[in-house]
């Protein structure tokens, strides 16, 4: 071994030796109130994205809903993906429409008013797996978009979002209370 | 006194991201063409930078009401969410409402009902939170890692 080789292994240990030991690197963080008020507009602004989508596929008639669906049809990275879009959401495409419509309005709401955040970001994460395997490669797509998505929806599954500029921070206490006794607030707190 | 200043600061501050959220819808701006005719303004630009204005000014000054009913009492914070959330749907019964669908008959349509009931009950769950999360009185900026 060279000298300088040896030295940055002499480096290396005494970096080990004067580390924290390992409990310490797994600490909780904590996180600031100017952190969690800018991690809420996020959440807030994110959620309004997905209330702004329902405005092109409003019920009845889905608006350009059905257009995009067939996109996918055409466009869909997924082996077999397009084959049961077109059998089975295509055919049932009022009942599809409205389940994407409710399932939007959902991620809408749970995200804009920070209640039952993690719920809402899962189902936001959900539907942008489905929006990236069936519309990110389509002609005019700006595939990051869906990917930013995913992210993003991801980001506000990992971090309690809805703690400051929501509903949540008043949840939160009451369903860890609740959980100590009831099964139903256990599984709820977990979603906030 | 202190209430009052909270509130006001709190409704701008709720005002304010209203504006924020309205100019990326239909946007830029395109939103505020509505509410400039709610308002009885005209349909351009500068009408639409004034009614953006004006729901920053609307916003302090129901903040700055919020405060003043609100001073003589220790609110939780569920409570004062809650009254924010009533604020909220004032908010949108006389805007959009009264001054909109009654007064100047604009045609709604059903999202932008949806819409302008959302924003509005964000408007006063921002400005419920940030009265009670206020630091003026709380001192509740605790540091933290980050």
């Amino acid at each position: 071994m060279s000298s300088s080789a040896s030295e940055g292994a002499n480096a290396f240990a005494a970096s080990l030796e004067a580390a924290p030991p390992s409990h310490a690197l797994s600490a909780p963080v904590t996180l600031s109130e100017r952190s969690l008020v800018a991690l809420a507009l996020v959440r807030l602004w994110f959620g309004f994205l997905w209330f702004q989508q329902l405005g092109w596929k409003m019920p009845p008639t889905f608006g350009g809903l059905h257009t995009d669906v067939e996109r996918e049809v055409a466009h869909t990275i997924l082996p077999g993906y397009s084959r049961l879009i077109q059998t089975v959401f295509l055919t049932h495409f009022s009942l599809l429409g409205n389940s994407i419509w409710a399932a939007e309005l959902l991620v809408g709401l749970c995200l804009i008013f920070g209640v039952f955040t993690r719920l809402g970001a899962l189902l936001a994460l959900l539907l942008s797996l489905q929006l990236y395997v069936g519309i990110a490669y389509a002609p005019g797509e700006w595939y990051w978009a869906y990917g930013m998505l995913l992210m993003l929806s991801l980001c506000l599954i990992a971090v309690p979002a809805g703690r400051r500029l929501g509903f949540d921070q008043v949840l939160q206490p009451r369903l860890t209370q609740a959980a100590r006794t009831n099964r139903l607030a256990r599984l709820l707190v977990r979603l906030v | 006194m202190q209430s009052i200043r909270r509130g006001l600061l709190a409704g701008t501050l709720a005002g304010l991201l209203l504006v924020g959220l309205l100019f990326i819808d239909e946007g830029p701006g395109n939103q505020f063409s509505l509410v400039a005719r709610a308002f009885a303004l005209g349909d351009d630009s500068g009408s639409k930078g004034v009614s953006a204005l004006l729901l920053i000014g609307l916003g302090g000054l129901l903040g700055g009401l919020f405060g003043l009913l609100l001073r003589h009492r220790a609110v939780s914070h569920a409570q004062s969410l809650c009254a924010g959330l009533v604020v909220g749907v004032g908010w949108w019964v006389v805007l959009f409402g009264l001054l909109g669908a009654l007064v100047q008959r604009l045609p709604f349509s059903l999202y932008s009902l949806l819409l302008y009931l959302v924003l509005s009950l964000v408007y006063g769950m921002i400005l419920g939170s940030l009265y009670w999360l206020s630091p003026l009185e709380r001192g509740r900026w605790l540091p933290g890692d980050g």
